[in-house]
């Protein structure tokens, strides 16, 4: 346990020290991020030149692409052009569209930035007040019924694989089988944002019955604490004792899985895309990959793990705000 | 209670067990059948169930044979990240202090990039196929573990055994395997069945994108992705099959998982008090020069009687402890005294009051709290750790006393300086763990004490201090005793502790007051029951000189 | 761009609901937008460098061509009003007078060859070259004051004229011929011969084309097309075909490619007109190069054809859209044959006779995933010991175009766009892909090529079809390749709107609103 002594030690600004450890930390993950793009491309197997040549190319054909691609260069030299540009800035041109993988990444990044962030904000504002509820409704072994059938609808909604989810949601709230049809069935500039309630929608679903279930768990073992008992003790109404006093505690472990459980919403989003129709990262990593778009996979590869890693940090920074202790290390290794 | 946990637990293993009987038999009964062409598209029908697919297959038996290919990749590519996550997780944790770090850092990157994505690019590498697939979903999951794993080893190795082993010099693959794992292995099965639900789903997903399973062979994700076109094309029925198994498998798995971890965390099980308002009043008859006078409470659970009985009074002013062994239900009298008996325990009494309050009765909880203030043992968890102590320590007069955050902080802060905390000011802007435990408790005393209560009970207070605070502590409570005239009931196990402190003691033992005795008379010469006596030949002396000087 | 999203971001989940009330189909009013769907994003916006569909849907909207395809295997006038093969090395010309690029100057027959020119260099890399003038090459002479263009092919090949209808042999103005590279990426003004230009392209998320003022050079199709064309059209891609049907229904497209069974979706509802067309084919292709499974072996070869059931490969390529074909090539091209009586018949039994135990591997690329796992099941029951690889476009045209022995079966699959069998007769005879030709079965088979040779020298229908026969015999008999099925396109469009199909052509450009 904590001494006095340690506390006089952290109180020279436990944000600076977080601050400077996280910013290298960013510089580290993105080093490795920029190594292991580079070499994982080079892995993938098939010849991006050959693609690109089609199906009527003959053999000279293919070696000019690959000549105009840079890819007749040993592998140091294009690791070196690849290292600098990057750090300068340019992600390089994509192979497939000749346009700077930057273009198409900030073409890309709006569609899954905007799923993913109201994703994360509407899993964290239900799953967190659905899991305190049951979690606070089931304490102590009341109400077996409603523990029972919260685990199994939060375990079959979790288990059903998204685009089976995805296109039941367009059934019923898009081509109006069963509903109205409410919302539009895939991303359209016509219809604007309402483009995104269904992606959203079916995105946040899984998550939705993850987190909560944790927040439950988390709510049984955070109300057993002796802290509640102390606050029971001071007979301070029910709601100050759940929203006061636990809520915070429950924060700390919760978003610490969530952290995960968010960054594995990107992940999701490659099956959510597809089916709407949303031209996001995840599909395009996938296209990508396909076309052997190598300028592109490594920059994708990068900036989706700069969101990921940028997403944990966004988290422990909640967490420091709601308990500076956490400030000691990464939610991920503490 | 157990029976609930088991509800979920049970459906989960019944649901699995069809599902293996499944995959064990289908293959050998089904194959011929599944592998038949029949007509192309048909619909359902008493020779096809559920329909034929594009090239004439039967979708059901086809959906029955998958499953054991399916379920034989969601345990290999679950084995693969749990196995080697361990073995990465716990090596870590092995490693010399710097390295250790720096792995730990690398494994944060990895956890850190999306999973789906990970598996997406290593499919790629290794190109389309099942083996593929279990390898870069196995692959994946690994970094996941592998920091769970470094979490819960985290805790284990702060652990005095395994501290002690190292000390000793066993080797770190040792220590591993003799203390790490064993004490790691629950929490990692728990996780294990969660996983086992991500796995297959991921392994859908990646036959969605076409990096899964390769023709001839078929998994369930393969048959949902080729019944993908006909979903909304007027043949919906041919997804049913695989996706009715995934999710069936799916949920198997997450109840399973959560009934594992319930039934692992036991402290979730029976938790806060209820402080369920009773509708008895007291009858007895009340006896003079009690503050509070308990008659013949007893308290039961289950049918069972765990307190038998017990009749006591406390004087204006007075000290009284209560000693006993833990289980002798002297807490439990406490407890039952200041109206805060966990959930599901009964207790009944033919009087219990404090002064004019009748505390078998619905008492208001604002009096109740301006009566009777507690202090706790303290391990380090009597305070919140989320929050400052100034917020915790002044909600008490917010809520009661409706006092303002400014006259509520000042009134603590005076408190504070009573009890001799030090800084007060910046106590006050401090979270509990830069405390330290003696500090700690003199907060909870002056907590106690700022509603100036009639009656403190105090549970424990000493038990989880340093000696030397220990005799702090005590000298402090008998100062405000002998200050202020507030009555205090203590309640410990330790006959040192209480004979230092009290007037009068309670001897408990299995529920019964089997002596009463005063403080001063506590010897084992003057002592009358058995009990009593093996309790104070086993004390050493403890006194408190300078509490009077 | 970011900005524009941080709106969305906030509102989605409130407005959501309010916006979406509001919306509802778009076919309400007058409209002068369309929205319409590519598979996947253009790789280029050269036309010459054109290389897979959705290429040649914006290539078509954005350049014309000199000669334009037409119902019955005729032609219709483009940027040329007149055209003459003086035999089937010598064509001429006549550019209409008063065409205009998108930067207002005139498209003169110096333009005009200039752009033709470029398509026809070897060094320009056009996957039409070979398709519009085989292995000659082509010397394009304008004459500015008669108005001609004359073409010169240094050998015979009368697939010239229909060659020029293709997408690739757009016109590029001297606008985009200056800047290449701005060319592909769509973003010279200039550039642009056709109705539309690119106004605005966002990879990934939509491109949006607008119509030309000062465009008229509308083709001459024998019936005319009604309607006027649309002010603006969008296009979006999205691959997954389910969802390209889902937005029709909801009103979100006008214009959707439909390539599976989902169009049934559509059957019944008079909202929506579908158009089908057969442009492409299926067929098995064996490498025969020497020391692989089916060389010297036609017997081994034949086996394979009595195993497979060509109408199960249809049924399950298509969702039943397609029909079984006896060559090549689709019913509608020009002296294909419909002979039945030339194929191998099946034969269940003897197949599995000649199978049993040999071994070979199967290619096909995944647009043909289900038809591959087909031939390889039914291959399997008849005894051969197969394996299945369903790759993905590049990496299956890398594996069969490197001739080799590392597959022995391939599922060729032709997107036949110029609606002639030469390009496909050409994948199973003539030169190898090894040495600069189309042909992946790796033999030569100087009879079949002699045929081709010969039709291609001839500017006569009938004896050019006389030849063609030949060839089709050829390879028929030493059974080369399997005939399978054709694997039709069809496109929906919303009621109101309307577009033409030129034989196995539907084209883009003849989009119409029609209401």
């Amino acid at each position: 346990m904590a001494h006095a002594a340690v506390a006089e030690h952290r109180s020279t600004s436990p944000w600076l020290h977080f601050a400077v450890r996280r910013l290298i930390g960013l510089a580290a993950i993105f080093l490795v991020l920029l190594v292991v793009s580079f070499l994982i491309v080079q892995l993938i197997p098939g010849d991006p030149a050959a693609g690109l040549a089609g199906a009527n190319a003959d053999l000279a054909d293919i070696e000019r692409i690959r000549h105009q691609l840079g890819l007749d260069q040993p592998l140091w030299q294009r690791f070196i052009d690849y290292a600098g540009g990057v750090l300068s800035g340019d992600l390089g041109t994509s192979f497939m569209y000749r346009q700077p993988v930057l273009t198409i990444i900030e073409n890309r990044l709006p569609f899954t930035a905007t799923i993913a962030l109201a994703g994360i904000a509407i899993v964290l504002l239900v799953a967190i007040p659905l899991g305190m509820l049951i979690g606070v409704l089931t304490q102590g072994g009341r109400r077996k019924w409603l523990d029972t059938g919260f685990g199994f609808v939060t375990g079959f909604l979790d288990s059903v694989p998204g685009y089976v989810m995805a296109t039941f949601l367009v059934v019923m709230f898009a081509l109006g089988i069963g509903v109205l049809p409410l919302f539009p069935p895939a991303y359209t500039p016509r219809f604007g944002s309402a483009s995104f309630v269904l992606p959203i929608a079916a995105i946040v679903i899984g998550p939705i019955c993850t987190v909560s279930r944790v927040v439950r768990r988390e709510t049984a073992v955070v109300l057993g604490n002796d802290y509640q008992r102390t606050a029971h003790g001071w007979r301070l109404p029910a709601w100050k004792r759940y929203i006061k006093w636990a809520l915070p505690n429950l924060l700390t472990s919760t978003l610490t899985v969530s952290g995960l459980v968010l960054t594995g919403l990107i992940g999701g989003a490659v099956v959510i895309e597809s089916v709407f129709a949303l031209p996001g990262l995840g599909s395009g990593i996938i296209k990508a990959i396909l076309d052997r778009d190598y300028p592109v996979i490594q920059a994708m590869v990068i900036v989706i793990g700069m969101i990921a890693a940028l997403i944990n940090l966004l988290v422990d920074i909640l967490l420091g705000l709601i308990d500076e202790r956490t400030l000691g290390g990464s939610h991920v290794s503490a | 209670m157990s029976r609930r946990r088991n509800l979920g637990l049970v459906l989960g293993l019944s649901l699995l067990g069809v599902v293996v009987v499944i995959a064990v038999l289908a293959p050998i009964l089904f194959k011929t059948g599944a592998d038949e062409l029949g007509q192309r598209f048909a619909p359902p029908s008493a020779d096809h169930w559920l329909g034929t697919d594009a090239a004439g297959h039967d979708v059901l038996l086809r959906s029955l044979v998958a499953t054991r290919l399916t379920l034989l990749m969601t345990v290999a590519a679950t084995a693969i990240a749990v196995a080697l996550g361990v073995l990465l997780g716990t090596s870590v944790w092995l490693m010399p202090r710097r390295l250790r770090e720096l792995c730990l850092r690398a494994i944060d990157a990895m956890v850190a990039f999306p999973g789906l994505l990970l598996a997406l690019v290593v499919a790629a590498v290794l190109g389309a196929g099942g083996s593929s697939a279990v390898i870069a979903i196995g692959v994946a999951g690994i970094p996941y573990f592998a920091r769970l794993t470094g979490n819960l080893a985290a805790k284990v190795s702060q652990r005095e055994f395994v501290s002690t082993a190292r000390l000793l010099g066993v080797s770190p693959v040792r220590i591993a395997f003799r203390h790490l794992l064993p004490n790691m292995s629950e929490p990692l099965l728990v996780l294990s069945a969660s996983t086992f639900a991500g796995t297959l789903t991921a392994i859908s997903a990646l036959s969605f994108v076409g990096l899964g399973v390769q023709s001839p062979s078929y998994d369930w994700g393969k048959l949902l992705n080729e019944a993908l076109p006909s979903l909304l094309a007027d043949r919906p029925f041919q997804l049913v099959g695989p996706a009715v198994l995934i999710v069936v498998t799916g949920l198997a798995a997450v109840l399973i998982g959560d009934g594992l971890a319930a039934a692992a965390n036991p402290r979730a099980a029976r938790t806060a008090a209820g402080g369920a308002s009773t509708r008895r009043t007291s009858q007895g008859t009340p006896r003079d020069g009690y503050l509070v006078d308990v008659q013949e409470l007893s308290i039961e659970y289950d049918g069972k009687q765990l307190v038998k009985g017990i009749s006591f009074g406390i004087r204006q002013g007075e000290i009284l402890g209560i000693v006993g062994e833990s289980g002798s239900g002297k807490t439990l009298t406490a407890m039952a005294l200041a109206q805060l008996l966990p959930d599901g325990l009964i207790s009944n009494a033919t009087r219990m009051t404090l002064g004019d309050l009748d505390l078998l009765g619905p008492v208001p909880p604002g009096l109740m709290a301006q009566t009777v203030g507690l202090v706790y043992q303290d391990p380090g968890s009597t305070f919140n750790p989320a929050l400052r102590m100034g917020t915790q320590l002044t909600e008490v007069l917010r809520t009661h006393r409706r006092l303002g955050a400014q006259a509520a902080r000042r009134r603590i802060i005076d408190a504070l300086g009573t009890v001799r905390l030090s800084k007060p000011e910046q106590r006050m802007k401090q979270h509990p763990h830069e405390l330290s435990g003696g500090m700690r408790q003199r907060a909870m005393i002056a907590a106690a004490l700022a509603t100036e209560p009639r009656l403190i009970i105090a549970d424990e207070p000493t038990t989880a201090l340093d000696v030397t605070v220990q005799a702090e502590i005590l000298r402090e409570l008998k100062r405000l005793n002998s200050e202020f005239g507030t009555s205090i009931m203590v309640i410990s196990h330790d006959i040192g502790v209480v004979r230092a402190l009290c007037h009068r003691v309670i001897v408990m033992y299995q529920g019964k007051a089997v002596e009463e005795i005063e403080a001063a008379h506590l010897t084992v010469a003057s002592a009358q029951h058995s009990y009593t006596k093996a309790l104070l030949e086993a004390t050493p002396e403890l006194t408190l000189e300078n509490s009077h000087g | 761009m970011l900005r524009q999203f941080a709106v969305p971001v906030a509102l989605v989940a409130a407005v959501g609901v309010v916006v979406a009330g509001c919306g509802g189909p778009a076919s309400s009013g007058s409209r002068d937008t369309l929205g319409m769907s590519l598979n996947t994003d253009p790789a280029t916006f050269d036309p010459a460098l054109a290389k897979g569909g959705d290429d040649y849907t914006v290539a078509r909207l954005l350049f014309d061509t000199v000669v334009r395809k037409d119902e019955g295997n005729t032609l219709a006038g483009g940027i040329a009003s007149e055209w003459k093969a003086i035999d089937a090395s010598n064509y001429t010309f006549t550019i209409r007078a008063g065409l205009k690029c998108s930067d207002g100057s005139a498209i003169t027959p110096s333009v005009v060859a200039a752009s033709l020119t470029r398509f026809a260099a070897k060094d320009t890399g056009s996957s039409g070259r070979t398709l519009a003038t085989g292995s000659a090459k082509a010397t394009f002479t304008p004459d500015d004051t008669a108005g001609t263009v004359k073409a010169a092919l240094s050998k015979p090949w009368s697939d010239f004229l229909t060659g020029l209808t293709l997408p690739q042999a757009g016109i590029v103005c001297p606008a985009g011929l200056a800047d290449l590279k701005g060319l592909a990426a769509g973003t010279v003004k200039g550039a642009f011969s056709g109705p539309y230009t690119l106004t605005s392209s966002q990879a990934a998320v939509s491109y949006q084309l607008t119509l030309r003022d000062d465009y008229s050079a509308w083709p001459t199709f024998a019936q005319p097309l009604e309607g006027k064309p649309a002010k603006q059209l969008n296009l979006m891609p999205i691959t997954d075909i389910a969802t390209i049907a889902t937005q029709m229904l909801s009103g979100s497209l006008d214009v959707g490619g439909v390539n599976d069974e989902n169009v049934v979706r559509f059957a019944d509802n008079s909202q929506f007109t579908s158009t089908t067309a057969a442009n492409t084919t299926t067929y098995l292709l064996f490498n025969e190069r020497p020391g692989t499974v089916f060389a010297d072996r036609p017997d081994l070869r034949a086996a394979v054809a009595q195993a497979i059931d060509a109408q199960a490969f249809s049924d399950i390529i298509s969702g039943k859209r397609g029909t079984t074909i006896a060559t090549v090539g689709s019913d509608k091209v020009a002296c294909v044959n419909t002979n039945k009586q030339l194929l191998v018949a099946a034969d269940a039994a003897a197949a599995k006779a000649t199978l049993t135990g040999v071994k070979f591997r199967i290619v096909g690329t995944t647009l043909l995933r289900g038809g591959n796992e087909y031939i390889g099941e039914a291959l399997r029951k008849a005894g051969a010991k197969v394996t299945v690889s369903s790759l993905d476009n590049a990496n299956w045209a890398t594996v069969t175009a490197a001739g080799g022995k590392d597959w022995d079966i391939n599922v060729q699959g032709d997107n036949n766009q110029l609606g002639t069998l030469t390009s496909s007769l050409l994948r199973v005879m003539g030169p190898a892909t090894e040495n600069g030709g189309r042909n992946k079965m790796g033999l030569v088979n100087d009879e079949g090529y002699g045929h081709v040779q010969k039709a291609m020298s001839e500017v006569d229908k009938s004896a050019q079809c006389a030849a063609l026969q030949g060839a089709q015999k050829s390879f028929l008999q030493r059974v080369d390749a399997i005939p399978l099925a054709t694997l039709p396109t069809t496109v929906i469009t919303a009621s109101g709107v309307g577009i033409r199909k030129f034989d196995d052509y539907i084209d883009p450009a003849t989009v119409r609103i029609t209401d």
